[in-house]
């Protein structure tokens, strides 16, 4: 019993060290031939912001710039995926064009748009999505999670502006829908539902899913085919392709047009930059790691 | 020749680590150990605690792109001399085309919502055009340069759209009201 049961123990405490691993620091987590890349990049990337040596000095520094420790994590995440060099540099260039403070503003109307979170946020997010594309399903949700409930809650406040693109079928009935519920006042838990029910879509379900949300099925109705509705929602398209807009889900954070990646973990941490950058939390307390 | 007595005393009884009943029990205590192991080292670690019911990130999926093709701007001078096989589309709204187009222009509506039409794309390549010109609103965007834009984006070649749409045309046109 006692060989058995120790191979049996050992297996177990092995599966959850590396488990423990697995929520470790991305950097902790790299070794070898990984390791000596990510400080290849680390002695190659200069930070965009908040300090002018290279990422291996920041970090050194004994007030550790938070940019710096931000970059670093992003380049060992990437890295343990197993992303090449060139691949992480594109990734850190499409960053840095994103969130450098001097980017071109969009010009965005945010009169009358949907907005999630804490209004009062200093970061405001601002998604173009369309409601028959399957990437605005997951990341739409994700974020209004995020400053609803998640790690951007009070820190940013998310506004959804519609962009049917014009190639989906069904997509500009699925914008009216958009626009229907937002003049009646339940956009959020409309757009939620309808991107819960993305595989599902059908023109003919739209109003059964608004009654589902508390919407009154008649006004609805009505607000489907107003010819008020489909000017708002040609405007919204307009002032999208007027920013550049040619793909959904497109976000731009404080009117910056965001190039970067749109997962999870990355979105949470530029946006969590952001809100550093506009509380002017520029470093991190000494010993901080 | 043996007899039973002997035959019996060949049997070997399994090690008790082998019996089934034992091997599950030790199986439980192994799970429930190894549970109470990693439930104790989690709660030791209050910064990075794993939670114990959890979401998996969603798949990387890619951006929707609108399927466009790339235009080029016509100035509204080479645009009033056109050649034979080039073909003039306006895009604009029936009423902005009633009020005023040139003459010969193939009228095929841009809606920012919708598609061009199988139909407004058949009237187009039924010209057989060298060249498809496509006139606009003016406008930012203008209608005209998306429309061309669609166009290109459905595999017709040579496309251009006029820089400043209709009113840029329309000063000093050859237009007919």
């Amino acid at each position: 019993m006692c060989r058995q049961s120790t191979l049996a123990l050992l297996t177990v405490i092995g599966v959850m060290l590396a488990a423990a691993s697995a929520a470790a620091a991305p950097c902790d987590r790299l070794s070898g031939d990984r390791r000596a890349l990510a400080e290849k990049l680390f002695r190659a990337t200069f930070p965009y912001d908040c300090c002018d040596e290279t990422l291996d000095r920041c970090l050194k520094q004994k007030s550790v710039c938070r940019l710096a420790r931000r970059l670093r994590d992003d380049i060992c995440r990437r890295v343990v995926r197993g992303d090449d060099e060139k691949k992480v540099k594109a990734a850190l260039d499409r960053r840095a064009r994103s969130m450098t403070p001097t980017t071109k503003r969009a010009g965005i109307d945010l009169a009358g748009a949907a907005a999630a979170g804490d209004p009062k946020s200093k970061v405001v997010v601002v998604a173009y999505a369309c409601a028959r594309c399957p990437f605005c399903s997951k990341v739409v949700p994700e974020l209004h999670h995020l400053v609803t409930a998640g790690g951007l809650k009070g820190k940013a406040v998310l506004y959804f502006k519609p962009f049917p693109i014009s190639g989906h079928a069904g997509s500009a009935e699925g914008g009216m829908a958009f626009v229907a519920a937002q003049r009646l006042g339940r956009f959020w838990p409309y757009a939620l539902k309808l991107y819960a029910e993305y595989d599902r879509f059908a023109v003919a379900k739209l109003p059964e899913w608004a009654a589902a949300v508390g919407i009154d099925r008649a006004a609805f109705g009505k607000e489907l085919s107003s010819a008020e509705g489909r000017k708002r929602l040609v405007e919204s398209k307009k002032e999208g392709l007027r920013n550049g807009v040619e793909a959904t889900p497109t976000l731009f954070i404080n009117g910056r047009r965001y190039h970067g990646d749109l997962d999870r973990e990355t979105l949470l941490d530029v946006l969590d930059e952001e809100a550093d950058r506009v509380e002017k939390r520029t470093h991190c307390e000494a010993g901080f790691r | 020749m043996t007899g039973p007595g002997e035959a019996g005393a060949r049997v070997r009884l399994a090690p008790g680590y082998l019996r089934p009943a034992i091997v599950l029990r030790d199986a439980a205590l192994v799970v429930l150990l190894g549970a109470g192991i990693a439930l104790a080292s989690n709660a030791l670690r209050p910064s990075r605690r794993i939670a114990l019911v959890a979401s998996q990130p969603y798949e990387v999926l890619v951006p929707c792109p609108e399927h466009k093709g790339t235009a080029s701007p016509l100035s509204p001078a080479e645009a009033r001399a056109l050649g034979p096989g080039d073909v003039l589309v306006d895009a604009r709204s029936a009423e902005e085309h009633r009020a005023w187009h040139p003459p010969g222009a193939l009228w095929v509506p841009f809606d920012y919502l919708e598609p061009v039409s199988r139909e407004g794309l058949g009237r187009v390549l039924s010209r057989r055009p060298r060249r498809v010109i496509v006139l606009g609103d003016g406008d930012n965007p203008d209608s005209g340069e998306q429309l061309a834009r669609q166009l290109a984006g459905k595999g017709i070649k040579n496309v251009f759209f006029v820089a400043g749409g209709a009113p840029a045309l329309r000063g000093g046109s050859r237009g007919t009201p």
